[in-house]
């Protein structure tokens, strides 16, 4: 068998419903791999550096243009991938990065206490600010765990989509 | 009030159109991008970009959410929402309203009406316009089957929430008729989250016509002459005229007539089309739809009025009274627009995302180029394929036809395959050039021989 162009649509769609960081297919030959970072996933080949001129290209070679969005990362974000959730910096730092535009919000309410302050320790499945699109509030969490260096943006600032909200110091 | 700065809600070329128009009317632009289009031409050129969402459309730009927070966030006061995602959702113009943003396009209220196909053909009815021998909505198959015994074989089954070809079904005989109609409210029940399904008869020969129409918040309204866009590909559009030269005079002005009276109507404000069917053979037309936004292919009509239609919704939004009376609207020569897209014309139009290793534009007198590529751009696979729109103007139909080739045989893309060249086949036919062309054409008539035809 091998892999038509409407396949490869179905499981770069299936792949962006589910959670999963990464995903790497092989069948007769033909290799796919889905990564969210960008970066190659483990184990797959790294992939063809660019598409060659088109017109003979057969539909799997599409799938390398997944791993493109890294490429055109933020500057403001070095090597962060999309999307909310910390992950670590070139310094080994930790930095969690806003899910959505919207507005940043450190406390669940105002006047409340933070969610989270620098030199605290979170683990992953901490709340550690709102990001609100119109009313919506979206709790983020920490995905990851470490101690907070420090807080990126000013309560009730306006956020794009991947800017870091924090940077955090990996537990050792 | 007076507009001082827009949030540009869509990517491509015509977030790219939008902010040239902002520019010329002296309006501040920011540009909402997925994370696939940080680095796009409208991000770009635009004075600001705001990353809103992932490269997934659905989180990024159909998310009215975070669009509406987008404009709030970076102080825009008004929201052009382009063509296409969330151009055409009352939900939208609502959300702007509730959070004292200016939409720049009809009210939700107009969206909704003329959207809904079923409603805008029993309003068009209402007023004495022809929509053609079909039905009003559907009931179930059994109705269908009726319906369609009365009108005769063929018949096409439509979507009441479809549109730009989405959501039609051609039945031939009435045996297929119940099976279509439950796959079809189906479809349309998975694609919409709407199953009322119409029909209509199908005509063999027809040709698809619209009127531009502009409309302001003071009860001015105007249409801006009729296009021809019959050169369509199961229902895409590839190639776009104005004026539609072929239709007789008289249809011509029964129909911007009717399009002005249907927008009156629907209290339309903003730029809007309305679009018809004419029967060639038999010299009749009917009304097929509203469409309540700007269109892919309005600069053929700018090109021939020499009015700014992006520039005049911006006009609108801010309360500004249209730009010209009726008696203003002159068209002077003929336009001619082709969409060039990533697809490959030789393996079923499959759409090529990738890298454009090289982009050249041509150049010449009356040729229009609007695009987002450049050389070096990587086109990603979350979107729809169109690279460019190629305009030409001449003092005659033939004129604009010749400028356009002569503009396509000199437009560079390297990297990936395009229809370019066989656009430029289309351009050349002998049932094209002599208007012979309709709906149905390149489908039944132009491909089959195309694809037989050795690759140029």
């Amino acid at each position: 068998m091998s892999l038509t162009p409407e396949d490869v649509q179905s499981l770069i769609a299936a792949f962006e419903a589910s959670e999963w960081d990464e995903m790497t297919l092989s069948i007769d030959g033909t290799q796919l791999a889905l990564s969210r970072s960008g970066r190659p996933p483990a184990g797959a080949a790294a992939p063809p550096p660019a598409r060659p001129a088109a017109p003979d290209a057969p539909g799997p070679e599409r799938p390398a243009l997944p791993s493109e969005p890294a490429r055109t990362a933020p500057a403001a974000a070095p090597g962060v991938p999309a999307g909310a959730g910390g992950s670590a910096g070139a310094d080994g730092a930790l930095r969690i990065t806003a899910p959505s535009v919207g507005l940043f919000w450190r406390s669940p309410q105002p006047g409340a206490p933070h969610f989270v302050d620098a030199g605290q320790t979170v683990g992953p499945d901490d709340t550690v600010c709102i990001v609100e699109v119109m009313k919506l509030m979206n709790h983020v969490k920490a995905g990851v765990a470490g101690v907070v260096r420090s807080v990126e943006v000013e309560n009730g600032a306006m956020v794009e989509h991947g800017q870091v909200l924090f940077v955090l110091d990996p537990v050792s | 009030m007076t507009l001082r700065q827009v949030l540009v809600a869509n990517r491509g070329e015509i977030a790219v159109r939008v902010v040239r128009a902002c520019a010329d009317e002296g309006l501040r632009s920011v540009v909402a991008v997925s994370e696939a289009d940080r680095e796009s031409r409208a991000a770009l050129v635009a004075d600001r970009a705001v990353c809103i969402g992932p490269a997934s459309a659905t989180d990024s730009y159909l998310d009215i959410g975070r669009v509406v927070a987008a404009a709030l966030g970076t102080g825009c006061d008004a929201v052009h929402p382009g063509y296409g995602f969330l151009a055409e959702r009352p939900e939208l113009a609502e959300a702007c309203a509730e959070h004292g943003l200016v939409f720049v396009g009809p009210p939700a209220d107009a969206i909704r009406r003329g959207g809904d196909k079923a409603v805008a053909r029993e309003l068009a009815e209402s007023l004495g316009i022809p929509v053609g021998e079909g039905s009003d909505t559907l009931a179930d198959a059994v109705q269908a089957r009726a319906v369609a015994d009365g009108i005769g074989y063929p018949v096409v089954l439509k979507a009441a929430a479809g549109g730009g070809g989405r959501g039609m079904v051609r039945v031939d005989s009435g045996e297929q008729l119940s099976e279509a109609f439950g796959r079809a409210t189906h479809e349309a029940q998975q694609a919409f989250g709407d199953g009322r399904m119409y029909l209509e008869r199908f005509i063999t020969r027809a040709r698809h016509v619209e009127v531009q129409v502009l409309a302001d918040h003071h009860g001015g309204i105007v249409h801006l002459g009729e296009r021809d866009c019959s050169t369509q590909r199961r229902y895409q559009k590839l190639i776009e005229e104005a004026p539609a030269r072929a239709v007789p005079e008289e249809i011509r002005r029964d129909l911007c007539a009717a399009a002005v009276e249907l927008c009156r109507a629907l209290d339309y404000v903003g730029a809007g089309t309305v679009e018809f069917v004419v029967d060639v053979d038999r010299g009749i037309w009917s009304f097929l739809e509203v469409n309540t936004r700007v269109q892919v292919e309005h600069p053929v009509t700018e090109m021939v009025t020499g009015i700014d239609i992006v520039r005049a919704q911006l006009a609108i939004a801010g309360g500004d009274r249209l730009p010209v009376r009726q008696s203003d609207v002159v068209l002077r020569g003929h336009a001619v627009e082709v969409r060039v897209n990533a697809e490959d014309p030789r393996q079923d139009f499959a759409p090529v995302p990738g890298l454009v290793s090289r982009w050249v534009e041509p150049v010449g007198g009356g040729l229009r180029i609007d695009t987002h590529v450049f050389g070096g751009y990587r086109i990603p696979p979350h979107y729809d394929s169109l690279l460019a729109k190629v305009i030409a103007h001449g003092p005659d139909r033939e004129a604009a036809l010749d400028r356009l080739d002569r503009g396509l045989a000199h437009l560079v893309i390297e990297g990936v395959p395009t229809t370019a060249e066989l656009l430029r086949a289309v351009l050349g036919a002998e049932e094209f050039r002599a208007e012979r062309h309709h709906t149905r054409w390149i489908e039944q008539e132009f491909l089959p021989e195309w694809r037989g035809a050795p690759a140029a």
